[in-house]
């Protein structure tokens, strides 16, 4: 339910999110930004464009859609490499600053909302 | 393959004399008509099944013979009996020969008819093959092999599931029981497996069976709404199969013109009212329509072949290619693939299973009407159409319109719809509830441009060939069709149904139509259940809600694919309460659970839900106490007390990424109107009633929040029981739990039937506090 995002993001989760539905103080150059687009794939399923990624530690991903529809992304499962996003729908989008990870991390994560909507991220 | 020509435009060169020109001519007009009648057969008219004597008198067809019986029951009830039996054979379905599981040998099930205060009983037969037990074809529980049926009987109906009686099993009742499971095979006799359904209509005759008033939020007694209705299996886990495959059909209460009515003004005399009703009756013809599709693969020619034309053609039956990806749904003619959907009459192709991608020339996605692709049904001189069409696909959803051709052929189209007339939605006339004194205020029946029928919805459209100023002298032939429809999880194809011919006429009625007196009429006695000693809820429940309570359904998306790749669904369900007591807030923000009585489990602070399996035992049968120590999963359950059970706020939330069909059984609801969420409900309604802008075209359906408040009192009220929730919207329902027909088990779910059969329903339970109830232990 969305009135219940902010009760599972902790202080360390904010500190993660670096850039959140424009509530950041300091964003990252934008070459520190990688973007995955939310898209439906041929069976109509919202997928990740880019299932899965390599990003160097402190990199940030931005996530980004078409449709009006919520997302909310976090760990599969939960992980203190990935905290919970807020929940946000497309023309928002979502930004996590992977600042705590180390190279060869792998972090699975999917939407909570559409569960089947998975990806991994592995750090360098 | 070939392919039936259209014929081009064609100049007749007259002689001096003339003659010759006007038999040139008058043929023509000939060989259009007969290719007309090639390319779209006259419509066939399914069997009715009735107390009423059909005149004048038809022939019934061989594979109907002997399987409809009226019994009078005394005080001029009757009991009308169909028998079904369910099976897997070879039928026609659209000019194809294809193997489907069906009733009584034909993909066009009977029409059932009975009236106010009859019964209407079902002898329902197993004998279906067992079910292959690859991933395409698995159920969700039970053995394949056993390929249990039953009977929703009858979608629609105010009518009792009799499953809450002890001692009896809730799969035992007779009533509207969806928890039947009738396994095929035979019994110890050696006859095949059967069961008996029984299911008064609440009626309007002294008595047995009036129906509580305060379920359509009237007063004293009312009959059963008037109105069309529908029977189909209702076997969880399998059921879209089994209602693609034609286990399906029509049940109209009333007789079929009881809601053809003439406006009648307030200073009219009475007799010229029943006069002008009398009318209108006298020229409507009724046609009933069922819209059905299936899916094809391995066909034998294309449905439009020439050279086949009069061969059997046959093809294979793949019941679950039942999604539906693209809006350009392509025809292969003329040697390639074309995407004019003019071309689509009743049919369009789909992709290879093979994952490629590619189209498949030997598929066949087609969309009868009747069992026919694309026939025309012709509305003769002076008369008028009442249309019964009801949505009886498994999944589709069907956006209507009529548009005028250029042609006989209807080959192409002149951009002009004719307003579709409504009488009644979902089995009720969409107006107020009848009380004495409202019956003399005249309702206009209303028209619409298009009209969407979910799955499982039905409607009566009025079309009048008798009021046009002045009379047409030619014929007037329009298309109808359902136009493209993105819901998100699928994208429907614009499909040409049938085409409608309006005969030349010279009528010019000045009779209107109106909504008045849609219920019945009403015996003012105060209902009331009999008074006896209070017993405690049933085991297994989650409390009902208290004061200033609502109920959130939340539809969810599950986390695992099924073996074929689709999704599994969820329902969650809340008991939810303001945060600040009788302060007007968003229902998203300033309301919160009970957490307590929530059906799901919470995680990362948000609702899972549960899928209807969680429910469902080893051997098919659900569990209606729960499991294990803490005896989880719990289920809705209602105490029929007329305060807290009158009225009930629903609100339907899908937090999913498609378009869903909430259906609720043994019941009616309407949307909330504005002035009710906020001094009622003190709920802050959204922004936006419904998602089209008022004024200038919508690329999508007019898709309904709650309604903005009325403003006459002669506004109608529209009743559904069915009702599309976009995604990510939410849906404000008021729902009454009155009838004592109410009392016992059933469901609520999504009514697009491969949703449902992936999890998407839930049960409930409406128990008497002063009454027997379940006991399932």
């Amino acid at each position: 339910m969305r009135k219940h995002w902010f009760r599972s993001i902790g202080l360390g989760g904010l500190s993660a999110i670096g850039l959140v539905l424009g509530l950041q103080q300091a964003a990252p150059a934008a070459d520190d930004v990688k973007e995955i687009e939310i898209v439906r794939n041929a069976t109509r399923k919202f997928v990740f464009a880019e299932p899965n990624v390599t990003i160097n530690a402190g990199q940030s991903i931005k996530w980004h859609g078409k449709e009006a529809v919520p997302h909310q992304l976090d760990g599969n499962p939960p992980s203190p490499l990935f905290k919970a996003t807020p929940e946000f729908k497309p023309p928002e989008t979502a930004t996590v600053t992977f600042a705590g990870v180390k190279s060869g991390d792998v972090i699975p994560y999917h939407c909570n909302i559409h569960p089947t909507m998975v990806g991994t991220i592995t750090v360098k | 393959m070939g392919s039936v020509v259209a014929p081009s435009p064609r100049l007749y060169v007259c002689g001096v004399s003339g003659g010759a020109c006007i038999v040139a001519f008058a043929l023509g007009l000939l060989m259009q008509a007969a290719r007309a009648e090639d390319s779209s057969p006259k419509l066939i008219e399914p069997y009715v099944c009735s107390p009423v004597p059909v005149n004048p008198v038809k022939k019934v067809p061989p594979e109907f013979k002997d399987i409809c019986k009226v019994t009078p029951l005394g005080g001029g009830r009757n009991e009308v009996k169909v028998f079904l039996t369910a099976k897997k054979t070879p039928i026609d379905v659209g000019g194809y020969s294809v193997e489907t599981e069906h009733y009584n040998g034909a993909y066009l099930s009977p029409v059932i008819e009975a009236m106010p205060g009859d019964t209407v009983a079902a002898h329902l037969e197993n004998s279906l093959k067992p079910r292959a037990t690859n991933d395409l074809q698995t159920m969700a529980h039970g053995a394949a092999g056993e390929n249990p049926t039953n009977l929703h009987y009858f979608h629609g109906g105010i009518v009792t599931p009799n499953n809450a009686r002890p001692p009896i099993d809730a799969g035992q009742g007779n009533g509207d029981n969806i928890y039947v499971r009738l396994k095929n095979g035979t019994d110890a006799a050696g006859k095949p497996n059967s069961f008996d359904y029984n299911v008064p209509i609440p009626g309007e005759k002294e008595g047995k069976g009036e129906l509580d008033a305060r379920v359509l939020e009237g007063k004293g007694w009312i009959s059963h709404p008037d109105g069309l209705n529908w029977y189909h299996s209702h076997m969880h886990g399998i059921s879209s199969d089994q209602v693609m495959g034609g286990l399906a059909g029509l049940l109209s209460v009333g007789e079929d013109k009881a809601n053809v009515r003439a406006k009648c003004d307030k200073e009219s005399p009475k007799k010229k009212c029943a006069d002008d009703t009398e009318d209108l009756k006298n020229r409507s013809m009724v046609r009933y329509a069922l819209l059905q599709d299936i899916s094809l693969k391995d066909i034998s020619a294309l449905p439009e072949d020439a050279a086949q034309a009069g061969k059997d053609k046959t093809a294979q039956w793949v019941p679950r290619e039942r999604n539906y990806f693209v809006k350009e749904c392509p025809v292969w003619k003329d040697s390639k693939w074309n995407s004019d959907p003019m071309l689509r009459k009743g049919f369009c192709q789909r992709k290879k299973l093979d994952g490629t991608g590619d189209e498949d020339k030997d598929s066949a996605w087609l969309f009868t009407l009747n069992g026919q692709r694309f026939p025309t049904i012709t509305v003769e001189a002076n008369q008028n159409l009442l249309l019964r069409i009801g949505n009886l696909s498994a999944n589709v959803a069907y956006w209507l319109e009529l548009e005028l051709c250029k042609s006989e052929l209807c080959n192409e189209t002149t951009g002009k719809t004719l307003p579709l007339t409504v009488l009644s939605l979902d089995g009720v006339v969409p107006a107020k509830p009848v009380d004495p004194e409202h019956a003399k205020i005249p309702v206009d029946a209303f028209a619409v441009n298009d009209l969407l029928l979910m799955p499982a919805s039905r409607a009566e459209i009025y079309v009048r060939n008798d009021n046009q100023d002045p009379p047409h002298s030619d014929k007037q032939v329009y298309i109808l069709r359902t136009k493209g429809l993105d819901v998100g999880s699928d994208v429907w194809p614009e499909i040409q149904l049938a085409r409608v011919v309006l005969e030349p006429t010279q009528a010019v009625s000045s009779i209107a139509l109106a909504l008045n007196v849609p219920i019945g009429q009403i015996r003012v006695k105060l209902a009331g259940l009999p008074q006896k000693e209070e017993i405690t809820p049933p085991d297994g429940c989650v409390r009902d809600l208290g004061e200033g309570e609502h109920r959130r359904v939340t539809f969810i998306e599950g986390k695992d694919l099924t073996p074929a790749g689709e999704t599994r669904w969820n329902i969650g369900t809340e008991i939810m309460r303001p945060k600040v007591p009788n302060v007007v807030g968003d229902e998203r923000k300033d309301f919160e659970p009970v957490k307590s009585e929530t059906i799901g489990t919470y995680s990362s602070g948000r609702l899972k839900g549960i899928g209807f399996e969680e429910y469902v035992k080893e051997d098919g049968s659900i569990d209606w106490l729960g499991r294990g120590p803490d005896r989880e999963p719990r289920h809705v359950c209602i105490r029929l007390d007329h305060k807290g059970s009158h009225q009930q706020l629903w609100v339907l939330h899908n937090e999913t990424s498609g378009l869903h069909n909430f259906h609720i059984h043994q019941m009616k609801f309407r949307l909330a109107t504005k002035t009710e969420l906020e001094k009622k409900y003190h709920i802050e309604p959204p922004k936006m009633s419904h998602t089209c802008p008022d004024e200038g075209p919508c690329s999508h359906p007019d898709y309904k929040f709650y309604e903005e408040d009325p403003k006459t009192a002669e506004s109608k009220t529209e009743w559904h029981d069915t009702i599309p929730v976009p995604a990510d919207q939410d849906v404000f329902l008021i729902m009454s739990f009155d009838a004592k027909e109410q009392i016992g088990r059933f469901v609520f779910h999504c009514h697009i039937l491969k949703h449902e059969d992936n999890g998407l329903m839930a049960p409930i339970e409406v128990w008497d506090p002063h009454g027997p109830r379940a006991n399932d232990r």
